[in-house]
C-alpha cells in the first residue's frame, strides 16, 4: 500500500483520494459490504466505487464470495435457560443504588446546609445541656434514679433500699465521688 | 452469519453507541437498562464464545462470568470505552484462558458442529448434509487459523464489531488488525474457495 492509495485528510481538509490497491485491501480485510469497513474510509470507498465501478463491483464480488462462504457456519444456539440465568442477576450494584440514594435533584447547598444544621443543633445541645453522665457520682435530676440532695449520693430504689451509685459505679475505691460532689454543693 | 443486531449492512458504530447509551444508564442502576443490554449481547457473545472454544458447555459459563464481571465493574469501576469491546474482550480473555489450560480447541458435538444447519428443515436430506459439509469446513479451517487472526475474524465478520471495537477487543492497533484479517482471510480462501468443488 502506498502513501497515494491510503485515505488521508490534512489539516486543511485536504482529501486525497482512495486509490485502487487501498479499496482492494479493505475489501480483503472488512469483506464486501463498505457499511462494515473503518468510518473514515467509508466516504472515499464510495468514491471510488463511483469513479471506478466496474473495478470496484470485481473487487467487492471476490470478496462477497468469501464473505458467503463464511456464513455458511452458523453459531450454535444459545441454551434457552441461559438469557433467563443471566437476567436474574440483573439488579443495580450496592455502590449504584448508593449512587441513586444520594442524588439529589436541586442545588448541592440544599443537602449540605440540612447536615450542616443538623450538626449545628448536635453540637449546641452536646455543650449546652447538662451532664447526663454520672462523672464523679453525680446523677442528673431528672434521671429516674435521680439522688435527691440530701442523699449525699444514695439513690433509693423502688423498693426503699438505698443504692450507692458512686459505690455502684466505681467501688469502694473511687476516691473522687465524695470530693465532686462536696464541689457541686 | 453475523450476530450483531444491527443487520448485516449497518455501521457497527451506531450499536456501538446505542449500547454505551445502556451500559451509562445501567451503571447509573437502571435495571431495564442492563436487561436491555442483556438481549443485545448475551447471544452475540455466546456465540463468539462457543466459536473461539468449539465448546458450548464452556461458552455458558464464559457469558456468565463475563456479564457478572460487568455487573461487578458498575460497581468498583464502570468501564472506560465502549461497552461491547469490554464484553467481547473479557469473554476473549477467559476463553483463551482455558484453551489454554486444556491444551488444544475440543471438537463441537455433532449437533453443535452443524449449528443451524442442523435443525433446518431443507428440501432434501442431501442439501442437509452439503450445507453440513460446507460448515464443518469453514469451521475447520478458521479454527486451522493462528489464534489471533482466528479471533479477528470472529469478532469482525461474525460478530460485527468495527475495527476500532475488535482492535480495542485484542488489545492492538488499527492497522495490526487490519493485517490479522487479511492475512485470516487470504488463508481462509485459499482453503475454502479452492476446494468449492468438494463441498
Amino acid at each position: 500500500m502506498t502513501e497515494g492509495d491510503r485515505t488521508m485528510t490534512g489539516n486543511g481538509g485536504d482529501r486525497v483520494g482512495m486509490g485502487a490497491a487501498r479499496f482492494a485491501a479493505l475489501a480483503e480485510a472488512y469483506g464486501a459490504s463498505i457499511a462494515r469497513w473503518p468510518a473514515a474510509e467509508r466516504g472515499p470507498a464510495r468514491d471510488f466505487r463511483a469513479a471506478a465501478p466496474a473495478e470496484a463491483a470485481r473487487l467487492l464480488a471476490e470478496a462477497a464470495t468469501l464473505d458467503r462462504m463464511l456464513d455458511e457456519w452458523a453459531a450454535p444456539d444459545m441454551p434457552a435457560n441461559l438469557a433467563p440465568r443471566l437476567a436474574g442477576h440483573a439488579r443495580p450494584g450496592t455502590a449504584a443504588r448508593l449512587r441513586r440514594l444520594l442524588q439529589w435533584p436541586g442545588p448541592i447547598w440544599q443537602p449540605a446546609g440540612a447536615f450542616a444544621a443538623a450538626l449545628m443543633l448536635g453540637l449546641g445541645l452536646g455543650v449546652g445541656a447538662p451532664d447526663m453522665a454520672p462523672l464523679g457520682g453525680l446523677v442528673s435530676a431528672e434521671t429516674p434514679t435521680a439522688t435527691p440532695p440530701e442523699s449525699n449520693g444514695i439513690a433509693m430504689d423502688e423498693t426503699g433500699e438505698g443504692v450507692d451509685i458512686a459505690l455502684f459505679l466505681y467501688g469502694p475505691a473511687a476516691p473522687d465521688a465524695g470530693v465532686s460532689q462536696e464541689g457541686m454543693q | 452469519m453475523r450476530e450483531d443486531q444491527t443487520g448485516q449492512d449497518a455501521p457497527p458504530d451506531d450499536e456501538s453507541a446505542r449500547l454505551d447509551a445502556l451500559s451509562r444508564a445501567a451503571a447509573a442502576g437502571e435495571a431495564a437498562a442492563y436487561r436491555a443490554l442483556l438481549d443485545r449481547l448475551a447471544r452475540p457473545l455466546h456465540g463468539y464464545a462457543a466459536r473461539l472454544l468449539g465448546e458450548t458447555a464452556e461458552a455458558e459459563d464464559v457469558t456468565q462470568e463475563s456479564f457478572a464481571r460487568l455487573w461487578r465493574a458498575y460497581d468498583l469501576s464502570p468501564p472506560r470505552g465502549p461497552v461491547r469491546a469490554w464484553l467481547y474482550r473479557t469473554a476473549h480473555n477467559l476463553c483463551i484462558d482455558r484453551l489454554r489450560r486444556r491444551g488444544r480447541t475440543m471438537p463441537l458435538p455433532a449437533d453443535d458442529a452443524l449449528g443451524r444447519h442442523g435443525l433446518d428443515e431443507s428440501p432434501s436430506g442431501e442439501e442437509r448434509l452439503q450445507s453440513a459439509a460446507r460448515a464443518q469446513a469453514v469451521r475447520g479451517a478458521i479454527h486451522a487459523l493462528p489464534e489471533r487472526q482466528k479471533a479477528a475474524i470472529l469478532l469482525v465478520h461474525y460478530q460485527g464489531l468495527s475495527g476500532r471495537e475488535a482492535a480495542r477487543t485484542l488489545d492492538i492497533g488499527e492497522d495490526a488488525l487490519e493485517s490479522l484479517l487479511a492475512r485470516g482471510r487470504r488463508a481462509l480462501k485459499a482453503a475454502l474457495l479452492d476446494r468449492r468443488g468438494d463441498l
